[in-house]
């Protein structure tokens, strides 16, 4: 049966009727990936969408020197069992893979069904759920959470050894239920109670699934209306059923790659074709990033980069070869332990990004990075400027067009010229303080 | 004027003989360009030039503008870079420091003796023209005997003769250099007593010889050089109090460094023994007539160790001589701490009267039988600690009881985090019964996590209670402790071995996650493996390190060797 195209808001752009900029090139890699150099924004602006699209969304082999170092780097994690290592391997991950929109759909799936490494205390098991997640970012969302409640770091995270036949554990069942499947007020005290005694002997041993039938309870359940001797897997599809579910995922997908506050009706839409795609990752992403609603100008820098897109883009898009290890610490000041989230509802993300604490802590990175090696090495800003035009305007057009969301405003572009003008030292220490400034802007920290 | 006769002690062309009495401190190099030739040639060279390193630095702008530079000097001088530096280098080289009037910051004093006159010569003769380009800034003086002076407006004073030179701001003090060269007798640097001592002590034909006049200095800051009475830091006590109590009373502090073809000495020494300090410091000397720590016991795979001998039950007894009071109540909650683990037993009448003076801590390469066919991916050296025992029955039952607890608590917290317990089993090995820590469970596979690189084992070995992480390098020690005890023990405090060339084949065998390491910082993976396999080279070429001390009545001294192949 052949699913009708999205129509609406979600309507694909008529790009004979729009002109494909190097703006809608720079949007599309920066919601799409973690930043975008100045090569890659020219690269997409010559492809096209469609064929940048297609790219991001079908799988692309991956180099042989990536491959070499991810492999390094995953068997250094497996082997020290250190949780610093194997963040260290994911960063490499989300920095250098060739398939970056599936990096950061894992990054999302990892934050929604957000497990540490600080309880689950097994790098193998964190993997693994890592690979789950990678396997179905543009997968299926409905095998995900298949896969999410026999996972063995899910299992540790959510106590399930502790849901035994004579004492049903609930917080297995209401976490799939309150965060993973369909937002708060959409269950009952009741389903909960139920379900959980569905996933009673849905225990772990060494770090793997393993059914306990002796501590199953199989006797008669019922879970939203439905009654019968239910089995986890069971209480999966029923939630999957549920109209929340899709409208739940589609506030969370539209809060992290379109814009902060969606409307009703934008929700609506997208949990349309969620639905109708039965949750298949890459047909609703294609949708969405080539929709009417992404790419227009309302929603240009609009959502506060997290730490990743913060720490991760800037080096991206100053051709920098990041310090895994010192990224890593940035980004946990800055408040985002990748394997290790806050709580079990993950990072909040937005505005919660922001505090007073953390907006100094942008401005100490963007020190550490434009002024020092801490963070990995940055291409020489001065090379970047030879050839080109060396006039303030032209300079800080060529840095504030690659680092910001929108153009400034007339007098903050003014300021950065003037600065540039009167600063003294060589041709890289004059650009390096200019990237400084650029990104200790209000501007910066958004996408 | 000092006693001539003590000349006779000290090398006939030593450059300390020409310099003036009244320094803080001299260095004297000898041949230097010898050792740089040396280097050149050496097998380390070689692997230097040949390293991505080196590959790399040859392309930055800085080599590029050194190399410049010596074409330029090359030019200037008419000979090249070698030829120069086998004329300047290859003599004798001294710098010595005298205080100055009205300031802090002392007056230096340069005396070069070059290998060959005619050498010198003509450097001097091709740097003639740019004297002459200095114009009023230079005064040239010919005088008498052959002497040629250079005064540098105020700011420096040279003079030049046959083959040596020498150079200072302050004329005064150069020319009592070139009385001392021209054959006078008086006022020898040599012959003051803190530099006579240190030469009797160390020597006086060294490759490099560096001197300090701590009378000199006591008198220029103060009676202890700053040194507190009361340490605040209860192990900066245990390892350097004693020692920094010897040098407020030493006259000098002396070093050396002597180089060959198959190594590589440096010592560093004070005057005094033991019996120069108060009772309280003395805990730390091992007795000159009657030895000290033991050589590290020779076990296969041996990739170093340290043994340290001292009377730690006299250091904990003098403890409120030798700590400020604040830190006194950190010892009360040790021994809170310690009862824990020992349960109704007390550290300073129980414990450590168990004890003997030496311990001993070796890293070997371990062995993974016990695993039933895996290994751990991430390979680690087998560690252990050896306590001499006073009391060897107590001591061994003490440290048994030890072992006993702490396997307990670990299975507390190996039921917190989800890792194998330990059950503790005995085995006996050539009659002696060792206790180890085997998991509840053999694992599985080949490539197994890092926590089982630890199999904790005790055992008491006659007087010895030994200590390890793995079966296999307990075992080992055993066989070493049961051969018949090596001839008698070297007289020394601190003893450090390091095998660099078992260091590198531990290395080797976790190159992948050295080179993951080096991907974390931000370098590719290929250009990281080149860069630490050139590192193992350059640590095969080295057999042994060593760091000890030694102790006589008279002196102690630290003595860093390196032997390479």
């Amino acid at each position: 049966m052949s699913i009708e195209k999205p129509s609406g808001i979600l309507a694909p752009v008529d790009w004979q009727q729009r002109t494909w900029s190097r703006a809608e090139a720079k949007h599309l890699l920066w919601r799409a990936q973690f930043g975008a150099s100045a090569q890659e924004i020219a690269r997409v602006h010559a492809d096209g969408p469609a064929k940048t699209l297609a790219r991001l969304l079908a799988p692309q082999p991956e180099s042989t020197a990536f491959t070499a170092a991810d492999s390094l780097l995953h068997r250094a994690a497996m082997d020290t069992g250190s949780a610093d290592d194997l963040k260290a391997w994911w960063l490499h991950r989300l920095f250098h893979s060739a398939n970056p929109l599936t990096e950061k759909l894992t990054l999302f799936w990892h934050n929604h069904f957000a497990t540490s490494i600080a309880k689950v205390r097994s790098t193998a098991a964190m993997s693994t759920q890592n690979g789950l997640c990678r396997r179905e970012a543009l997968g299926s969302f409905r095998r995900l959470l298949h896969g999410m409640t026999q996972d063995g770091a899910m299992l540790v995270w959510l106590d399930g050894n502790a849901n035994r036949r004579r004492h049903a554990n609930e917080n297995f069942a209401r976490e799939i239920m309150e965060l993973f499947a369909l937002g708060e007020g959409n269950y009952s005290e009741k389903d909960i109670k139920e379900a959980a005694r569905a996933f009673t002997g849905w225990h772990v041993r060494e770090d793997q699934y393993w059914f306990n039938r002796a501590q199953h309870d199989e006797g008669i359940k019922t879970v939203f209306g439905k009654t019968g001797a239910l089995g986890g897997g069971e209480v999966v599809d029923l939630c999957l059923a549920q109209k929340a579910c899709p409208r739940f995922l589609a506030t969370k997908l539209l809060r992290a790659f379109v814009l902060p506050q969606p409307t009703e009706a934008m929700v609506a839409a997208l949990a349309a074709r969620l639905r109708a795609h039965d949750f298949a990752m890459a047909a609703v992403m294609g949708e969405l990033l080539a929709s009417e609603l992404f790419h227009g100008i309302q929603t240009r820098g609009t959502i506060i980069k997290g730490p990743a897109e913060l720490a991760l883009g800037a080096l991206r898009a100053l051709d920098g070869q990041p310090n895994l290890r010192t990224v890593n610490a940035v980004m946990s000041l800055l408040g985002q332990d990748i394997f290790q989230p806050a709580t079990v509802k993950g990072w909040e993300g937005g505005r919660m990004w922001i505090t007073s604490a953390s907006l100094l802590q942008r401005a100490n990175f963007a020190a550490a990075l434009t002024g020092t090696n801490q963070l990995g090495s940055i291409q020489s800003p001065d090379a970047r400027a030879r050839g080109a035009d060396t006039a303030p305007a032209a300079i800080v057009a060529h840095y504030t067009d690659l680092l910001l969301a929108r153009p400034p405003a007339q007098e903050s572009r003014q300021r950065l010229e003037s600065y540039f003008a009167d600063a003294t030292g060589d041709g890289a220490d004059r650009i390096r303080g200019l990237l400084h400034l650029i990104m200790a802007m209000p501007e910066f920290q958004l996408m | 004027m000092w006693p001539t006769c003590a000349a006779e002690a000290i090398k006939s062309d030593s450059l300390a003989r020409v310099l003036p009495s009244g320094a803080l401190g001299f260095v004297e190099v000898d041949n230097l360009a010898g050792q740089i030739q040396r280097l050149r040639q050496s097998q380390l060279m070689k692997l230097v030039l040949e390293s991505p390193e080196y590959q790399e630095a040859i392309k930055t702008p800085q080599y590029k503008q050194g190399m410049a530079f010596i074409k330029v000097a090359e030019t200037i001088l008419d000979m090249d870079v070698w030829k120069a530096s086998d004329t300047l280098l290859g003599g004798q080289l001294a710098l010595a420091l005298y205080p100055k009037a009205d300031s802090k910051a002392p007056e230096p004093l340069l005396i070069l003796r070059a290998s060959e006159a005619a050498g010198l010569e003509k450097i001097r003769l091709r740097l003639m023209p740019f004297v002459a380009l200095a114009g009023d800034k230079i005064q040239r003086k010919e005088e008498a005997g052959g002497l040629e002076t250079f005064q540098l407006e105020d700011k420096l004073f040279v003079a030049l003769k046959q083959n040596w030179m020498v150079a200072s701001p302050r004329r005064e003090l150069a020319l009592r250099a070139v009385g001392l060269l021209n054959g006078q007798k008086d006022g020898v640097l040599a012959f003051e007593p803190p530099f006579a001592k240190l030469r009797e002590q160390m020597g006086t034909s060294h490759f490099v010889q560096v001197g300090v006049n701590l009378e000199a200095l006591r008198t220029a800051i103060n009676a202890r050089m700053n040194v507190p009475a009361q340490f605040d830091n209860g192990a900066a006590s245990l390892l350097f109090q004693a020692v920094a109590e010897l040098a407020t009373r030493s006259p000098y502090f002396g070093a050396t460094l002597d180089v060959d073809d198959k190594g590589f000495s440096l010592v560093t020494g004070l005057a005094g023994g033991p019996k120069s300090l108060a009772p309280e410091h003395q805990w730390y000397f091992s007795d000159p007539k009657t030895g000290g720590t033991a050589p590290l016991p020779a076990v296969p795979g041996l990739i170093g160790g340290i043994g340290l001998y001292s009377d730690f039950s006299a250091w904990y007894r003098n403890r409120e001589k030798l700590l400020v009071e604040r830190v006194q109540p950190e010892f009360d909650k040790f021994e809170s701490g310690i009862k824990t683990l020992l349960p109704g037993r007390d550290f300073a009448d129980d414990i450590l009267p168990a004890l003997g003076r030496t311990i001993t801590l070796v890293a070997a390469h371990q062995t993974y039988t016990h695993l039933g066919g895996g290994e751990p991916a991430m390979k680690l050296p087998g560690f252990g600690l050896v306590f001499d025992l006073a009391k060897p029955q107590e001591g061994g039952d003490l440290f048994q009881l030890l072992f006993q607890t702490i396997a307990t608590l670990t299975n507390f917290g190996a039921a917190e985090s989800g890792n194998q317990p330990w059950v503790m089993v005995a085995e006996s090995y050539k009659d002696i019964s060792i206790s180890l820590m085997r998991h509840l469970k053999k694992p599985a596979g080949k490539q197994l996590p890092v926590v089982y690189n630890f199999m904790p084992c005790a055992a008491r070995v006659g007087n010895r209670f030994v200590l390890t992480s793995s079966p296999s390098l307990c075992k080992q020690l055993v066989d070493a402790f049961q051969k018949p005890a090596p001839a008698a023990p070297i007289n020394k405090n601190l003893n450090i071995e390091l095998f660099p060339t078992e260091l590198a084949l531990l290395a080797e065998r976790n190159l992948d996650l050295l080179t993951a390491r080096a991907v974390q910082s931000g370098k590719d993976a290929e250009s990281s493996k080149r860069g630490i396999e050139g590192i193992l080279k350059l640590m095969r070429t080295v057999d042994t390190i060593k760091l000890y001390s030694t102790v006589k009545e008279d002196r102690f001294q630290f003595r860093l060797e390196g032997q390479w192949k």
